[in-house]
């Protein structure tokens, strides 16, 4: 309560809202995707494409350093001109419903196969709505200390469950490496590169970050501890599937709990457990992105007070979450979408953004403005 | 002040509305936890499996009946048909969740069609466990699930503990759903323990062969001990030699088995390396000779190691000529380490295992010789 309304994160909340934004949804079928094409090489996709984000993610934390204290809008307006600010901003805002219903509605599916066989997805949907909403009104300072809060209550106990899983991995199944072509990884990598998505939403929140000359460093923490993450999970999963099985599973990294048995317990279904994990990530998922789009929206219709929109949000997401017939269609959905979408969001805007701040800076330099 | 107060207790009765609708409750009276799974195959045509859930009965438990387990057979075309049909028939929902055992009668596992959608349904349900232990019957499964242990508790204890305890025994293979369905994923074929009934118990001996999904038949416990041998998973055994008209069991620890790949101008040739500790268990009473004899040891190492090679030869000879399937999962090795030779060979690999050059070579220690000289 001592600092309420200073609307405010600090770095190390920067980074926590960073690491939980980005592994939502994609870590359910990240060890799959990383070994389709290229089999047990896909660790080197998961590398390269770690090393990819990080240096996106370096753009982006550049960026909210180049514009201490400027929101995303602003940034677009002083770079590009105002009709393509608010043409992008809109285009934002569309992008971060569409993904953000995807996750609600992947993880509906889930909770409805492992948990609630028989509640009504649309009730699912809804509560997490709701409650995610709710986060979202309460603005960034709120949702920065959830992070930090959720934090380790996610990691700890996912970590002491991926362990008891690791007796199970046989490490011969990363084997045998160098077997894809350089060409063959290089072209994996935008698939591997998905699974980072979502980082672009904290360009968003640099505004709010107390100290923005921390943002690169903030960035590269964020990015290293989510590669970790996934780098835990991939060698976990595929250590204990194999590659030719894992290939028929649809999320591998819940499966892959299933092995785990306590010998002499009668607890051998951690399902549940997981599942309050998994709960935990979706929301820390998707409450920053509903935050993003109050925050956008709020820009673009130019209102002082924006907290209320998080509200009339929720009907929105909820209607597109339901649009897919099945879970196979809300895959291919999102496949092609999430392609040319996220690559535009997090690498082609913010690129042109630094390019031109370069250019902008050297000018404004002449005139004496400080933007 | 007033007002606040019943504005706090329409908010409480307000949102308590948003607790109830627990779509998913159900007591833990009314489910009924089947640890056992057995299918059969129907003489129906409509339906074609006939599939008996067994549970524990919470009475039993009790004290108040002697039936300590619980049966119910149903009949349709998958699990989960049969599951749903039973519900019409029973005061108690059938839960997956804790379920140990699966056991497919013969007739099942010689039908492909039949005997893949089996292993579909476990690989697809989310609460079934990749911990379970499967099993084909030689018979029925409905007959192993009938049997009364002698020893023991009631039959679903009794199957489950025997695949926990038989690793000391080598006379079968104990895998997992996982390791079964990493196998068979990868090659199609695949090695399933064979369960054969018995009057008051259950034996676990040898396995059924499956080559493409299709059944080709059983190997015998000795088969499967050499094989065990070969795949490394060999455990604690007792092998008896032979020394001057003696017979002398010797228990076999701490075996190890290599695989090496020697390549000749084109071709290439497997050695198997195994290599183990033995203990002397018996020899004979008052024996006027030293045991604590160097050279003797020796011979009882090389008796015991043309036993052991004896063995996996004839393991493997079954496997190279008689089925002609890899379920050593030398495909595995060679795929893993000399990933440039499979890329080779993959493709006829099922016309060159009968033909490969398979080297075993074992390496007997023995360390112990237990109390008396």
């Amino acid at each position: 309560m001592m600092y309420k309304n200073n609307d405010m994160i600090s770095p190390g909340q920067f980074a926590h809202i960073l690491i939980l934004t980005v592994v939502g949804t994609g870590i359910l079928t990240l060890p799959r995707e990383l070994a389709d094409g290229v089999g047990p090489d896909g660790i080197f996709v998961l590398l390269l494409s770690a090393l990819f984000t990080l240096v996106a993610a370096n753009i982006i934390g550049y960026i909210i350093k180049r514009f201490p204290g400027k929101g995303y809008f602003e940034i677009l307006t002083i770079c590009f001109t105002k009709p393509i600010a608010y043409i992008i901003t809109l285009l934002f805002v569309v992008y971060a419903l569409l993904i953000n219903a995807f996750i609600i509605r992947v993880f509906g599916e889930v909770i409805k196969m492992f948990l609630l066989i028989k509640t009504p997805i649309e009730l699912i949907i809804f509560s997490i709505l709701i409650i995610t909403a709710f986060l979202a009104r309460g603005g960034i300072e709120p949702l920065g200390r959830m992070a930090e809060l959720l934090f380790p209550m996610i990691v700890i106990p996912a970590l002491l469950l991926f362990l008891l899983a690791a007796a199970d991995v046989n490490l011969t199944n990363l084997l045998p490496v160098f077997q894809a072509s350089p060409l063959e990884i290089i072209r994996a990598v935008p698939a591997g590169f998905l699974s980072f998505a979502g980082f672009e939403f904290v360009l968003i929140f640099g505004k709010y970050l107390n100290k923005p000359e921390k943002a690169t460093k903030a960035m590269s923490i964020g990015i290293g501890v989510v590669s970790l993450i996934y780098l835990i999970i991939y060698i976990v999963t595929l250590g204990v599937f194999g590659r030719y099985q894992m290939n028929h599973l649809i999320w591998p990294t819940l499966t892959v709990f299933k092995v785990i048995s306590f010998p002499g317990l009668f607890i051998d279904n951690i399902e549940s457990l997981v599942m309050v994990i998994w709960i935990f990530i979706v929301f820390m998922s998707i409450a920053p992105m509903h935050l993003s789009k109050t925050i956008l929206l709020g820009d673009l219709l130019k209102l002082r007070e924006r907290d209320f929109l998080a509200l009339p949000i929720v009907p929105i997401l909820y209607l597109i979450a339901l649009i897919p017939d099945s879970l196979a269609e809300t895959y291919e959905y999102m496949g092609p979408f999430s392609n040319y979408a996220i690559t535009f969001f997090s690498i082609v805007i913010p690129v042109i953004i630094l390019i031109l701040s370069v250019f902008r800076k050297n000018k404004g330099r002449e005139s004496g403005s400080n933007a | 002040m007033h007002r606040k107060k019943t504005y706090i207790l329409f908010l409480m009765i307000f949102f308590s509305m948003f607790l109830m609708g627990c779509w998913d409750k159900i007591e833990i009276e009314d489910r009924a936890y089947a640890i056992t799974i057995g299918v059969d195959l129907n003489q129906d045509e409509d339906n074609q499996l006939s599939i008996t859930f067994a549970f524990p009965n919470p009475s039993a438990v009790l004290g108040e009946s002697d039936e300590p387990v619980m049966k119910i057979t149903g009949a349709g075309d998958s699990i989960y048909e049969v599951m749903r049909s039973i519900g019409t028939r029973s005061n108690r929902q059938i839960y997956l969740g804790h379920f140990r055992t699966v056991l497919i009668g013969e007739e099942v596992a010689k039908r492909p069609e039949l005997f893949r959608g089996v292993l579909d349904a476990l690989e697809k349900d989310p609460h079934v466990s990749r911990k379970v232990n499967i099993g084909i019957v030689e018979g029925t499964a409905k007959e192993v699930l009938d049997i009364k242990p002698s020893l023991g508790p009631d039959i679903t204890q009794f199957i489950r503990q025997i695949f926990e305890h038989d690793k000391l025994i080598n006379r079968a293979p104990l895998q997992t759903l996982n390791e079964i369905f990493e196998f068979m994923h990868r090659s199609e074929d695949g090695l399933i323990t064979r369960i054969i009934p018995g009057a008051t118990d259950v034996k676990v001996a040898g396995a059924a062969v499956f080559k493409d999904f299709e059944f080709l038949g059983y190997i015998g416990e000795e088969v499967n001990r050499g094989l065990m041998f070969l795949q490394d998973e060999a455990d604690i055994g007792i092998f008896t030699v032979e020394h001057n008209d003696q017979k002398i069991p010797i228990e076999v620890t701490d075996t190890k088995t290599k695989y090496k790949l020697a390549q000749t101008d084109n071709d290439f040739k497997i050695i198997v390396e195994i290599s183990m500790e033995g203990d002397i268990r018996q020899l004979y009473f008052d024996l006027k000779n030293d045991v604590l004899e160097t050279g003797f040891l020796h011979e009882l190492g090389s008796l015991l190691e043309s036993r052991i090679k004896a063995n996996v030869n004839h393991s493997l000879g079954v496997l190279q000529n008689e089925y002609g399937v890899d379920l050593v999962g030398f495909d595995e090795y060679i795929e893993k380490f000399h990933p440039k030779i499979w890329g080779e060979i993959k493709d006829e690999y099922d016309e060159i295992f009968p033909q490969m050059d398979v080297v075993i070579e074992v390496d007997a220690e023995i360390r112990r010789i237990g109390l008396s000289k």
